[in-house]
C-alpha cells in the first residue's frame, strides 16, 4: 500500500499518515495481522522524520487498530469489538449532519443520497450487523 | 541526557542594526531542529556565532556541553558543520579533499573515527570520480561530497546552514533522504536552517522562526500547525483594528474584512471579536507556508487596486 | 604545525613560489657565472659582492626585491583568498586549535622565505667567501646588510599577512599594517645613514621585536575576528 503526504497543508503529517492507514484498514486494503513497514523503512521511503511515523503508529495502536510484536514489527489488529450502538450513533451524527447539509445545498434528493451511500459502502469492509 | 545545543540570549549588531536579538533556545539530544526565516533574518549569523566563526556581542552558546568559543579539538571532531555554499577547496580533486579531511580524524590524540567505506559508497552512488576536480563538480555533487565528508567522522551533532540553497529539486530530495538516513541512529542531533518549508516540515521535530533577528516561534512542528489559525471577521462598514492581545500574530484590513492570524484561538479572542461588532467569524486551519508568511511578513497593507482593474 | 594544511598551502601558492624560485635561480646562477652569455651573466668582474646592496645593480638587492614581492603575494594570498572563497568556515572547523592552523600558515610562509630569500643570499655569500671565485675583498661582516634585508622581507611578509587578515571596511585602512612596516623600514634605513653608530645589533633587535609583535597581532586577529 502506498502512502503519500501533502506537506505544507494544515494537517500534521502524522495525522495524514494515521488517517491513510485507518482508511486502508477500513477499505480492506490492509488485512488483519498484515505486517506494516517498519518505522525506519517507511521514514526512508516517505522521506519523513521517523518520529512522525512512530507517532502515527502509536496513535493507531492506542486506538486499537494496530498492535506491536517486539522484534517482529507492527501489525494490523483484528477487527475490534464494535462500539456500542449509542456510541456509534453519537460519533457518526456529527459527520453525517455535515454530509446532509452539503447534500441539501447541492439540491440532492433524499433518495439520490441513499443511492450514493449504498454505492460507496460497497468499497468498504463492514462488520456483521450486530444488535446494540 | 543534556541538551545538544543551548543558546542563551545571543545578540549581534552590525552597525546599528540588530541582526540577532537576544535569541535563546535549546535543542535536546536526538532532536531535529529546523530553523526558518526570511533571507537576512539572521539565521546564518546565528549559526556562525554557534560555530565560533562570528563573535557575539552578548550572550553565550553551548555545543555538546562546551562553550562555543572554547571548543576543544575532541569536541569539534564530534560536530559536523556544513557552512553556507558547501565550502571546499576547489583546486583539490575529490580524492585529495577526502585525504585532506580524513587526516584530521585519523591518528589523533583524541578519540575520532573515519568511515572510509561510507565515503566510497556515497561517491559511487552519485558517480563522482575521485580524480575529478572539485571546481568541475555540479552544485549538487559538491553538496553531496561536502555532506559525505561531514558525516564520515560519525558526528553526534550536525549543524547545517541552509544546506539545500541553490540545489535543484532532485538534489534537494536526495539531500533530505541522506538526512533521514542519518537520523535513524538515535542520539544524533541535527540543527539546520532552511527556507524550504515543506522540507523542514517533513524532517524537523521542532521548528524555530526568526523574524528580523527575533525568535518568534520555538515549538514542535505539529504543535505549530495545530495552534496557528486564520480568523476572518466580517464587519458592516470598514473593519476596525484588532487590539493587541496574546496570540495575535498579524492582521490585515481589507474593506469590511479583518483577516487575523492567531495562535491558540479561544474565548478571549471571541469576546474581543464580539465587542468590536463582528457580524461573522470564520476560523480556518492554516498551512505551514501561510502561517510562516503571516509571521514573517508582519502587518502590511494589502496590494492597492490598480487603475486598470477599476476602469473595467 | 599541521602537515595536511602545510601541504595544501604549498600547493595553492605553488605558481608564485615556482616563479620566484626561477627568478632567484636566474639571479644566482647569473651572478656565479654559471649561465651562458645570452641568458645573462652578471659575473663581469666589476661587481664587488656584498659591497653595498643599495649600490646600483647589486644582485643582493635584486634578490631581496624578488623575495619582497613574493612575500607580499604570499601574505595576501594566504589570507585574502581564503576569505573570498569562503573556505575559512571549513578550515577553522577542523578539529585543531585556531592558533595551530594559523601558525602552520605562517610557518609555511617562513619556510618559503628561508628557501627563496635567505638561501640564495647565503649561497652567494658562501661563493664569495670561497677564495678564487672573484677578484675583490670579502669579509663576513660585509654580509650584514644582506641579512638585514632578509629580515626586512620577513617583516614585509608578516605585514602583508596581517593586512589580508584584518577585517577592514575600506581598502585604505586595510593597508595600515603595510604602511607601518614600510615607514619603519624607511626610517631604519635613513637612520643608518644618518646615525652610523646605529649598529647592526640595534637594528636587528628592533626588527625582531617588530616581527614578534606582528606574529602576536596576527594570532590575536585570527582568534577574534568575524569570518562571515
Amino acid at each position: 500500500m502506498q502512502y503519500s503526504i501533502r506537506p505544507a497543508t494544515g494537517v500534521p503529517i502524522y495525522q495524514q499518515l494515521r488517517d491513510q492507514i485507518a482508511a486502508g484498514i477500513a477499505r480492506g486494503k490492509l488485512r488483519p495481522n498484515e505486517r506494516l513497514p517498519s518505522v525506519r523503512d517507511l521514514s526512508q521511503t516517505m522521506v519523513v522524520n521517523p518520529n512522525t511515523i512512530a507517532r502515527a503508529y502509536t496513535e493507531l495502536e492506542r486506538e486499537g487498530l494496530l498492535y506491536t510484536r517486539p522484534g517482529l514489527g507492527v501489525f494490523v489488529a483484528e477487527a475490534p469489538a464494535p462500539a456500542s450502538k449509542k456510541v456509534r450513533r453519537e460519533r457518526l451524527q456529527k459527520s453525517l449532519d455535515a454530509l446532509l447539509v452539503e447534500a441539501v445545498q447541492l439540491g440532492c434528493s433524499s433518495d439520490e443520497l441513499m443511492e450514493l451511500v449504498a454505492e460507496r459502502a460497497k468499497q468498504f469492509e463492514w462488520a456483521e450487523s450486530t444488535a446494540g | 541526557m543534556s541538551d545538544a545545543i543551548v543558546i542563551e540570549r545571543l545578540t549581534k549588531h552590525y552597525g546599528r542594526k540588530r541582526v540577532v536579538d537576544t535569541v535563546s533556545l535549546r535543542v535536546p539530544t536526538g532532536c531535529v531542529y529546523g530553523f526558518l526565516g526570511r533571507n537576512g533574518a539572521g539565521k546564518s549569523t546565528l549559526i556562525k556565532m554557534l560555530m565560533g566563526m562570528v563573535q557575539a556581542d552578548s550572550g553565550r552558546a553551548t555545543l555538546l556541553d562546551q562553550d562555543s568559543r572554547d571548543q576543544t579539538p575532541a569536541n569539534r571532531a564530534r560536530i559536523a558543520y556544513l557552512a553556507e555554499g558547501h565550502p571546499l577547496y576547489r583546486g583539490m580533486s575529490v580524492g585529495e579533499a577526502v585525504r585532506f579531511t580524513r587526516s584530521f580524524y585519523v591518528d589523533q590524540p583524541f578519540r575520532a573515527v573515519w568511515h572510509d567505506r561510507f565515503v566510497t559508497q556515497v561517491l559511487d552512488h552519485f558517480r563522482i570520480s575521485t580524480t575529478a576536480k572539485i571546481r568541475r563538480l555540479s552544485n549538487g555533487q559538491r553538496a553531496q561530497v561536502s555532506l559525505a565528508l561531514a558525516l564520515a567522522p560519525d558526528p553526534d551533532l550536525l549543524v547545517l546552514d541552509d544546506p539545500t540553497l541553490g540545489l535543484d529539486t532532485v538534489v534537494r530530495r536526495e539531500f533530505l533522504e541522506s538526512i533521514i538516513h542519518l537520523i535513524q541512529r538515535a542520539g544524533r542531533t541535527v540543527f539546520f536552517s532552511s527556507h524550504m518549508l515543506a522540507d523542514v516540515e517533513r524532517v524537523a521535530d521542532r521548528i524555530g522562526i526568526l523574524v528580523d533577528g527575533v525568535l518568534r516561534v520555538d515549538c514542535p512542528t505539529e504543535y505549530f500547525k495545530t495552534v496557528v489559525r486564520q480568523v476572518v471577521l466580517e464587519f458592516v462598514g470598514t473593519a476596525p483594528r484588532f487590539p493587541a492581545c496574546s496570540g495575535l500574530v498579524s492582521q490585515r484590513q481589507i474593506g469590511g474584512r479583518l483577516e487575523l492570524v492567531i495562535v491558540g484561538y479561544g474565548a478571549e479572542h471571541e469576546e474581543i471579536a464580539e465587542s468590536l461588532g463582528a457580524v461573522n467569524t470564520e476560523v480556518m486551519e492554516m498551512n505551514l507556508e501561510d502561517a510562516f508568511i503571516a509571521y514573517t511578513r508582519g502587518d502590511t497593507a494589502p496590494l492597492p487596486t490598480f487603475e486598470w482593474e477599476r476602469a473595467r | 604545525m599541521n602537515l595536511a594544511i602545510a601541504r595544501k598551502e604549498l600547493k595553492e601558492m605553488l605558481p608564485l613560489i615556482v616563479l620566484a624560485a626561477l627568478v632567484q635561480l636566474w639571479l644566482l646562477f647569473g651572478t656565479l657565472g654559471l649561465l651562458p652569455e645570452w641568458l645573462g651573466n652578471f659575473n663581469t668582474g666589476y661587481i664587488i659582492p656584498f659591497l653595498d646592496p643599495f649600490f646600483d645593480g647589486d644582485v643582493v638587492m635584486a634578490m631581496a626585491l624578488v623575495g619582497g614581492a613574493l612575500a607580499i603575494a604570499l601574505g595576501l594570498g594566504q589570507t585574502l583568498w581564503e576569505l573570498f572563497r569562503g573556505t575559512f568556515p571549513f578550515l577553522l572547523h577542523r578539529p585543531l586549535s585556531r592558533t595551530k592552523i594559523f601558525a602552520t600558515k605562517l610557518l609555511v610562509g617562513a619556510g618559503v622565505w628561508l628557501a627563496l630569500t635567505v638561501l640564495p643570499m647565503a649561497i652567494y655569500a658562501l661563493w664569495a667567501a670561497t677564495p678564487g671565485t672573484h677578484a675583490s675583498p670579502f669579509a663576513w661582516w660585509m654580509t650584514a646588510s644582506a641579512w638585514q634585508l632578509c629580515l626586512n622581507v620577513l617583516l614585509v611578509y608578516l605585514a602583508a599577512f596581517l593586512c589580508g587578515l584584518r577585517p577592514a571596511r575600506w581598502y585604505v585602512s586595510r593597508l595600515l599594517p603595510g604602511v607601518f612596516v614600510g615607514s619603519l623600514l624607511l626610517i631604519l634605513q635613513i637612520a643608518q645613514f644618518v646615525f652610523a653608530p646605529l649598529g647592526a645589533a640595534v637594528t636587528l633587535t628592533i626588527l625582531l621585536v617588530v616581527c614578534a609583535g606582528y606574529v602576536m597581532a596576527i594570532l590575536c586577529v585570527a582568534e577574534s575576528r568575524d569570518y562571515s
